[in-house]
């Protein structure tokens, strides 16, 4: 999943990205309201982590402009402000969820996966595809009753394919919500991804539930 | 008194009370007083018109009395006058028998007064003869009471025991009395008969056998003695204090005769008791002292019932003022707390209004048409007040949300590092670094909270100059040493100008704050490449410092609020800087307390002048006073 972190405040920005990224989160940075701006119209992210006091252009004036203009991206507003007031508005101008600073590390992250989920149109935290089955809040993966331990990007790529269990996923798609700016975007590292996880989801185990769509993607489908 | 409209009630009933009161008191007094008069010459007119009925009736009685005695004196005379002609008549009577008895017989004068014992035995004659023989036959006629009946013209049965009679001659021997005076003798004293001259009569009272009577007394000639003493008539009244009686039967003698002695003469007196006068005249009086007391009693009843006229005119008077006092009163009562009630409804007005004040609006709603012309000038200082009072409100709010914010933030990045580091096991140079930007964060907590402090100590007064002979030049260049590295980042080029300027005494670390301040804007909103004047010079008595810079320029609509907490004049936030917007706020809070000023010029996009001006003495010599 790709979050874009919108804040201005350097140490909590290094900080909050290790957390994020250490849980299988693709993060993307901007510093000040322009470049959040700039970042949150030219990439599909899955959730914005928005500070409301931003150099240049606010928080809110972002807010609006983007609801305005139709990016769907969930927004989790993050502020020093805590009154009633300010959740208020923010919430009004299009946020979908509100922390006030400071917070738990914890929290943040759930409410993160709560956004995804209602991306997702998903209620519980927990997915079953099959006997295949992934809780998505202890990030535990199970097949068969046995559980599979997964690094942090090849339970991102999981997590991506379950939440589109039945469709097909584009490599795009992959490579937009599973890698940040930063990563080099290499012909084949999806596809060694999937190879990876299929080694571990699919291997001994039946039918397999990673199908490939030649020409156009992947799928993670429940034999019929 | 807490309420505005008792208050006034009370003093408008009060003074409405004593309105009420003293013209009460007043008019009270002054019909009591106009009564009182009408009651005194009510009286005094009573008691005159008694005093006059009193006057005619004492006048009526003085009359009464008056005739009374003038009849009884009359009646007195004419009953002696009577009496005394009586008299003259018997004598001549008697001197004619005698004569005759002289002429047709020889007898002597002895035996012609029928041989009365005890005369002489000489002849006598004349004057002498007459006077005995008067005597002798007065005494004789004495003794014929009978003579007195006709005489008196009253029968004797009649003639009331009251009245009385006595004859004496001259040498005081009674000739003839009334039978009933008793042992009385009427008092004739001898003076009054030395004095006396015919037919003189005199009047007197008298107190005879216990009885009062009224005597009169007249000396009355016996005889006419015509054929003895011829008569010389002299017509006309002989002597001054008689008058000639009506009916008398006297004939005048002549005075010269009667002085001589030659007439006998008697003193008739005639006297009657005043018993019955003084009878009808104590009737009278009596009479009059009846009437005199009804009078009086009538006069004191009218009196009195003239008084308790006035009382209870007094008192229905009092009684229809205490009423109308009460009526008043009343009246005035609910008059009055409408009146007022009506009077203060604007204050209620402005209460209301001002109670709907709140935190959330400070908004006074009150149309300029329910304020009156009196409470406006309160009201629209209410109104400036209140928009003070918002607009402190206002950056009270932002003040605490902008503390707020700069707590929390670098609170929220020191708790996320720190919970993400202890995630998973880390390496020790992984926790090291973790540490180091703690470490950071904690430095930028420290100096925001210094900061915060320093402007809090600054408010409550108890920021202390510690004024010593600072060397400026020196100063300002280690604050330009201080702020070089920051520069050199964003390529600017400084330029120091001292003027001559060296020594000032003020306080160097709050100077050193405030050139550290200013130095770091001018770097912080300077453009790269651009520049840094830093200038020093004197200025009459005041240390001007200048740092200008090239940088972004203020906005005018900033310039107001520059100097106030936590604002910059852009609106957005950069973290890394760490005066958090409190540096100007410092700046002014310090040169307050040093007693300078600072002043800004600004244009956009050209760059910015802050001009301190620090007043010192014209010399650069140390001030031992110059402290705060």
């Amino acid at each position: 999943m790709r979050v874009l972190l919108v804040e201005d405040h350097k140490p909590l920005v290094r900080a909050l990205k290790q957390g994020l990224e250490e849980e299988g989160f693709a993060v993307d940075v901007a510093a000040d309201g322009e470049e959040g701006d700039f970042k949150a119209r030219s990439a599909d992210y899955d959730v914005i982590v928005l500070d409301l006091m931003l150099p240049k252009i606010d928080g809110l004036t972002l807010l609006r402009s983007w609801r305005r203009d139709g990016i769907k991206s969930f927004v989790l507003v993050l502020t020093a402000r805590g009154g009633t007031d300010d959740k208020v508005l923010g919430l009004d101008a299009g946020a979908d969820d509100y922390l006030t600073k400071p917070f738990e590390l914890e929290e943040l992250l759930a409410r993160i996966r709560a956004l995804i989920r209602r991306r997702h149109e998903v209620k519980s935290p927990i997915i079953r595809i099959y006997d295949l089955e992934i809780n998505t809040a202890s990030r535990v993966v199970k097949r068969g009753g046995k559980a599979i331990h997964l690094t942090p990007k090849e339970y991102a790529l999981l997590e991506f394919l379950a939440y589109h269990c039945g469709k097909v996923v584009t490599r795009s798609m992959i490579w937009n919500h599973l890698y940040d700016e930063n990563d080099e975007n290499t012909s084949n590292v999806v596809d060694v991804y999937i190879r990876y996880l299929r080694n571990k989801i699919d291997k001994g185990f039946d039918p397999p539930l990673i199908l490939t769509r030649w020409g156009e993607g992947y799928m993670l489908q429940a034999p019929e | 008194m807490k309420s505005l409209r008792l208050s006034l009630i009370v003093y408008l009933l009060g003074l409405l009370l004593t309105c009420i009161v003293s013209f009460s008191l007043y008019l009270h007094h002054q019909s009591a007083q106009r009564v009182s008069a009408i009651f005194d010459k009510s009286g005094r007119m009573l008691a005159r018109s008694t005093e006059d009925a009193e006057h005619l009736l004492q006048g009526r009685y003085q009359v009464m009395d008056q005739m009374l005695r003038a009849n009884l004196d009359e009646a007195l005379l004419l009953k002696a006058q009577t009496l005394a002609s009586h008299l003259v008549r018997r004598f001549e009577f008697g001197r004619d028998i005698l004569v005759f008895r002289l002429l047709g017989g020889h007898q002597s004068v002895h035996q012609a007064v029928l041989g009365m014992p005890g005369l002489p035995a000489v002849p006598i004659f004349g004057q002498e003869a007459v006077r005995w023989w008067t005597q002798a036959r007065v005494i004789q006629l004495a003794t014929l009471d009978e003579i007195d009946e006709g005489l008196l013209g009253s029968p004797r049965r009649s003639a009331p025991a009251e009245e009385f009679y006595q004859v004496s001659s001259e040498e005081e021997l009674i000739l003839l009395r009334s039978p009933h005076l008793g042992s009385n003798i009427l008092p004739l004293d001898r003076k009054t008969r030395q004095k006396m001259k015919l037919f003189q009569y005199e009047f007197s009272n008298v107190t005879v056998g216990g009885r009062h009577l009224r005597l009169v007394t007249l000396k009355a000639p016996i005889t006419r003695m015509l054929l003895i003493f011829p008569e010389r008539r002299r017509g006309g009244g002989s002597s001054s204090n008689s008058h000639r009686p009506p009916r008398s039967s006297l004939v005048p003698v002549d005075r010269d005769i009667v002085q001589r002695g030659l007439v006998p003469t008697v003193f008739v007196q005639y006297a009657r008791s005043v018993a019955d006068i003084e009878e009808t005249l104590a009737e009278l009086r009596a009479d009059i002292e009846n009437v005199r007391d009804q009078l009086l009693r009538e006069q004191e009843q009218t009196r009195l019932r003239l008084e308790e006229d006035a009382q209870a005119a007094l008192a229905s008077m009092r009684t229809t003022l205490v009423l109308l006092a009460v009526a008043v009163v009343a009246a005035m009562v609910v008059g009055s707390v409408v009146i007022i009630r009506r009077g203060l409804a604007p204050i209620e007005h402005i209460a209301r209004a001002v109670s709907q004040v709140s935190e959330k609006d400070f908004q006074l709603k009150l149309a300029p048409e329910e304020v009156p012309q009196e409470l406006a000038p309160i009201v629209a200082r209410l109104r400036e007040v209140l928009a003070l009072l918002a607009a402190a409100f206002q950056r009270e709010k932002q003040a605490v949300a902008d503390i707020s914010h700069e707590l929390r933030t670098p609170l929220a990045a020191l708790l996320a590092t720190i919970q993400v580091s202890l995630k998973k096991m880390r390496t020790a140079e992984e926790y090291r670094q973790t540490l180091g930007q703690c470490a950071e964060i904690g430095e930028q907590l420290r100096g925001l909270m210094e900061r915060l402090l320093l402007l809090a100590r600054l408010d409550a007064g108890t920021a202390i100059v510690y004024p010593q002979l600072v060397d400026v030049p020196e100063l300002a260049e280690q604050c330009l040493n201080m702020v070089r590295p920051l520069a050199h980042d964003k390529d600017l080029h400084f330029h120091f100008e001292r003027n001559g300027v060296s020594t000032v005494f003020t306080d160097p670390e709050k100077l050193r704050e405030i050139l550290n301040n200013l130095l770091h804007n001018a770097i912080q909103y300077n453009r790269p490449g651009g520049r840094v004047d830093l200038e020093l010079r004197r200025k009459e008595g005041a240390l001007v410092i200048e740092v200008r810079d090239t940088g972004i320029g203020i906005p005018p609509e900033a310039r107001p609020h520059l100097f106030e907490r936590f604002f910059r004049a852009d609106p957005s936030r950069q973290s890394d800087v760490i005066h958090a917007g409190l540096g100007l706020a410092i700046v002014k809070g310090y040169l307050d307390l040093l007693g300078g000023t600072i002043a800004v010029e600004s244009t956009v996009g050209q760059g910015s002048t802050f001009r301190i001006e620090l007043p010192v003495d014209g010399s650069d010599a140390p001030r031992t006073d110059a402290s705060s």
